[in-house]
């Protein structure tokens, strides 16, 4: 047994994340720590934790509506990630691209968060990206996209990415050129693509890219 | 004597009852009048009374919103913090058939657009230039008109408009564009509540 890095998962508010031994937050009935740092609940999905009343979403020209519950997930190194949970309305809102990328499809994560992310979970930037890692698409250094890497041909350049963007309904991929040029000519300025490599995943590769691949939120009713 | 008595006590009870219905129905509906059309990346002092939702500002972002009055014409407007800066709009929309944009266009009317541009589950656009863009659709869908004819509702997707030969879209609202980063570049002034 080696104890946590110090001040990685360390809280004042609540005085067990101190004690570097302990095995998650002493509470292994309710959490998980596959990789020592993540914080997950005994069936491996993401612990959200709400903060804060429920927002009613009143997106202009969307006749879906979701109604929002604020939050946060927790990076690797306990930084919390704000994050939205959808708890009524339209399940169009379920996630949008960053909560498909990092959070299993499972919540919203805004772009101002991108960073905190990647830097929380320890991703380093590749340029050599393999299947699984992700691609971040900035324009004037602020995330606006993120996708899986699905596709590398046998020269190393990628083929192929895949996610979705804000309520779309289900994951599809293209190549990262089409994605800069979509988003250059939305934001009307250029927009580039970053690759990031895990060092430390959460779960196995083949699983991330079967669930990227065959995403798709629960219908309307 | 005491009937009259009785009854002046109803009377004074329900009329209490009903101001307290009054006003708690106007609490809920607050009316918050902005002293000039907000501006993207402008401070904004986000009243209390205002009743605060989320709404996207773009296709990867949810921030606090609210509805507000200028000039006439309403307008959502969503907001971010900026550390101890304040708060500062990152989104505008208005649906109000009483906008006009500086081209002439309203809501509920018709633009001939040669590039479509769609923000992938988010609004669609009949023009990529900054300030007031018409918005013609939303998640991909958007509404073609043919005079005549019902407006046909159609996946972009499938439209191929090109220069010189646009297609014809109904208006659903305006949205304020500009290139990001929004909270990089905030505008000095503040926007005052009437």
């Amino acid at each position: 047994m080696s104890p946590d890095r110090p001040f990685a998962d360390q809280h004042a508010a609540n005085p067990q994340s101190l004690n570097l031994y302990s095995y998650v937050t002493s509470n292994p009935l309710h959490y998980v720590d596959p990789t020592g740092t993540v914080k997950r609940d005994a069936n491996g999905q993401i612990i959200f934790v709400p903060q804060g009343r429920v927002d009613k979403n009143f997106t202009n020209g969307d006749p879906r509506k979701g109604t929002m519950q604020p939050g946060y997930i927790q990076a690797d190194n306990g930084a919390k990630v704000q994050a939205f949970q959808q708890v009524g309305g339209s399940p169009a809102y379920k996630c949008d691209c960053h909560g498909l990328t990092f959070a299993d499809g499972k919540y919203w994560v805004n772009n101002d968060q991108v960073g905190k992310l990647l830097k929380g979970d320890g991703y380093e930037k590749t340029k050599t990206p393999q299947p699984g890692d992700v691609a971040i698409f900035s324009a004037n250094g602020e995330a606006v996209h993120s996708l899986t890497v699905t596709g590398v041909n046998d020269k190393g350049q990628v083929t192929e990415v895949t996610g979705l963007g804000g309520t779309e309904e289900a994951s599809h991929s293209n190549t990262p050129e089409q994605i800069e040029q979509q988003f250059g000519k939305m934001l009307d300025t250029s927009v580039t693509v970053q690759y990031y490599h895990d060092p430390q995943p959460d779960r196995p590769t083949q699983e991330k890219l079967d669930q990227v691949k065959n995403y798709e939120k629960p219908k309307d009713q | 004597m005491k009937n009259r008595r009785i009854s002046r006590i109803s009377v004074t009870v329900c009329a209490l009852i009903g101001f307290v219905i009054l006003r708690s129905s106007m609490s809920a509906q607050p009316e918050v009048k902005l002293s000039a059309e907000p501006q993207l990346g402008q401070h904004i002092a986000v009243p209390r009374r205002a009743d605060i939702g989320r709404c996207m500002s773009s296709p990867g972002q949810l921030d606090k919103c609210f509805r507000a009055t200028a000039n006439g014409v309403v307008y959502t407007i969503a907001f971010r913090r900026r550390g101890s800066l304040g708060n500062v709009v990152t989104y505008l929309h208005t649906e109000d058939s009483n906008f006009k944009s500086p081209g002439g266009l309203y809501v509920g009317g018709v633009v001939a657009v040669e590039d479509v541009i769609a923000a992938p589950g988010f609004e669609v656009y009949g023009a990529r230039s900054e300030g007031w863009v018409p918005v013609v659709g939303f998640n991909g869908n958007v509404e073609v008109v043919d005079d005549g004819k019902p407006d046909e509702k159609q996946e972009v997707s499938r439209l191929s408009p090109a220069k010189g030969n646009p297609v014809r879209l109904r208006i659903q609202g305006f949205t304020m564009r500009r290139k990001p980063p929004i909270l990089q570049q905030p505008q000095s002034t503040t926007n005052t509540m009437q």
